[in-house]
């Protein structure tokens, strides 16, 4: 038995049976819908409940054709729908500190970006009196290319642009920020400075985004609980950062032609050149804002056009995936880490402006989701590190050692490839 | 409101419905619930019509909206297709016969994952440009490719084990114009 597919598809239809439709019946329906849908509306804003409608896709510009059917509702993932993720392994470091006094501490070797062109940025230091060296690792040779010495220290590092032509990282801390650009082809450094205000909060790292000539800086205010505030300056040449007023409030990411914006209110933004795009208007149906912090601002991943919001929830979190043209998607107990095209990394760990907030003695775990099929696979445990990312059809996660414990650090870095 | 004429709606649909529903039956392997995707889609299809640019191919955006609701009821698995032929069975029937050949096709659908699928269904049956797909599915070409060869080669996999083979598809042959419903 030999068959051609399209022969074979066209033959399965042989048994078709008759089939009219009944287009009264539809425009009853439809119109219907469309009432019942007004009605909720109204009855959303007049009690100020939770969102009856979890999700309303609404164009700027509403003379425009909607090219896809509004979502009215939420599918639920759970994370026990998760099958272990086969991953083959093709890079991996390991750091090991025992808190026995040695200068251990002053000992790593960290993985802690993928680039566009398929390299890991790799963070080593030997001891205390050598500073950090960092490298491009190449997974399918096992070497690694290491850079010139960076001209600054790389405290706080956040690796904000990876690409073949240039790395670009942010590194400091409080009001002292440097943004580091590495030049691939010359092999050279350069540092710009960016001056913020004072009187940031200190203890957590800001959120560092890259957009274009530009780099965003968002933050509270150190002792202050209060609304996300966000500054920019330019790179190169670095200088004052000019407040951001329209962010304020907000999370913030940028992607390929498009900024995501989120609010502690749970209303969710994508904006292209073309217009906003209102992808979420409340928080999602049992999220309640955090009483100690309710002006908390979301975390946001751009997974290529496809944008992921973890919003803090009392008790717990709840990561919405907005695929276009499709039902919103909704994990809870997850916060999402990063994401590509096709992926998106989760972990159980709480995040708080965008940093992992691990809890001693509170396991964590990382899954990965396909957008494609909404599958879960798990990828291990962890993370123990922020170093998460999902680049080039590869995949960076960390996790505990078999040596971790309160008493000893015990990390290991992992690069798996996709496909 | 000017689009919103219910009788051109309802020659719209009367023409496209046919199609849609033979696509939707092969995403779905019953016809009764590609009649139920045909017209949820179709009701869809209402309440944007109004804003539907007659400039554009709205028939390619019904198209779309079958094809998405028909993804969304096989996930959320509340009507589970139940493949008259289990695979790994050898059909009791002639395997010759074409009844046995449907019911062999129809099963080794029903093991795809939904947007393997619809890819093979939108590629093979109604010859989709892996763009067009892309486009009716909401994703990447790169997405489309990977996710065809992969229903292909478990199509393979299920017709041999029933000592069948299933011939690579030929490059498309057209017989329907992009964007128009069979």
């Amino acid at each position: 038995m030999s068959a051609d597919l399209r022969t074979a598809l066209r033959d399965a239809l042989a048994d078709e049976p008759a089939f009219s439709v009944d287009a009264a019946a539809i425009a009853d329906a439809g119109g219907r819908r469309a009432r019942r849908r007004t009605g909720l509306a109204v009855a959303a804003a007049a009690l100020s409940t939770t969102a009856v409608l979890a999700a309303v896709a609404v164009l700027s510009r509403p003379a425009d054709p909607d090219p896809a059917p509004a979502p009215t509702e939420v599918v639920h993932l759970g994370l026990d729908s998760a099958d272990e993720a086969r991953l083959d392994v093709i890079a991996s470091t390991r750091t090991t500190w025992r808190d026995d006094g040695s200068d251990e501490f002053f000992r790593h070797d960290r993985l802690e970006g993928l680039t566009a062109d398929g390299l890991v940025l790799r963070n080593r230091r030997t001891g205390p009196s050598v500073g950090a060296l960092l490298g491009l690792l190449d997974p399918r040779t096992g070497t690694t290319d290491w850079l010139p010495d960076p001209p600054a220290n790389l405290y706080g590092m956040q690796p904000l642009a990876l690409d073949v032509d240039r790395l670009v990282l942010g590194v400091g801390q409080g009001n002292g920020h440097s943004v580091l650009v590495f030049d691939r082809a010359a092999r050279q450094w350069r540092r710009e400075v960016v001056e913020v205000p004072y009187g940031l909060e200190v203890h957590v790292p800001p959120r560092l985004e890259l957009h274009e000539d530009r780099v965003y800086v968002g933050s509270i205010m150190e002792g202050n609980p209060g609304p996300m505030r966000w500054w920019s300056a330019p790179v190169p040449d670095g200088g004052p950062a000019d407040p951001e007023p329209d962010l304020e409030g907000a999370a913030a990411t940028w992607g390929s032609g498009m900024r995501l914006t989120a609010h502690p209110d749970g209303r969710v933004v994508l904006t292209r050149a073309e217009g906003s795009t209102v992808v979420a208007e409340d928080l999602p149906a049992g999220c309640e804002r955090p009483t100690d912090f309710p002006d908390a601002a979301p975390d946001v991943v751009l997974a290529g056009d496809v944008p992921v919001v973890t919003f803090p929830c009392e008790g717990s979190q709840v990561t919405m995936v907005y695929r276009p043209g499709e039902v919103p998607v909704a994990i809870r107990g997850v916060s999402a880490l990063a994401g590509d095209d096709g992926h998106v990394v989760l972990a159980t760990a709480r995040t708080f402006l965008g940093a992992l907030m691990i809890e001693p003695g509170t396991p964590a775990r990382t899954y990965l989701l396909d957008l494609d099929d909404l599958s879960l696979g798990r990828v291990g445990m962890g993370p123990h590190e922020v170093d998460v990312a999902l680049a080039a059809g590869m995949l960076l996660w960390n996790e505990p050692g078999p040596g971790d414990s309160k008493d000893a650090y015990d990390v290991v870095w992992k690069v798996a490839r996709l496909d | 409101m000017a689009r919103r004429d219910d009788t051109e709606f309802a020659a719209f649909a009367a023409a496209c419905a046919p199609g849609l529903r033979r696509t939707a039956y092969l995403m779905c392997g019953d016809w009764d619930r590609a009649a139920d995707v045909v017209q949820e889609a179709f009701i869809r299809v209402y309440l944007a019509w109004p804003r539907l640019d007659p400039e554009r191919d709205v028939r390619a955006y019904a198209r779309r909206t079958a094809v998405r609701v028909a993804i969304d009821q096989s996930r959320k698995g509340s009507s589970r297709e139940v493949p008259t032929l289990r695979l790994g069975e050898r059909p009791a029937t002639d395997p010759t016969d074409g009844v046995a050949d449907r019911a062999l096709l129809m099963a080794a659908l029903a093991d795809l994952p939904p947007r393997q699928r619809a890819c093979v269904v939108l590629r093979y049956y109604e010859d989709l440009s892996v763009e067009t797909v892309a486009e009716v599915l909401g994703c990447r070409t790169g997405t489309v490719k990977s996710q065809t060869a992969r229903g292909l080669a478990a199509l393979r996999v299920a017709y041999a084990r029933h000592g069948g083979e299933l011939a690579d598809p030929e490059p498309a042959a057209r017989t329907h114009a992009e964007g128009v419903m069979p």
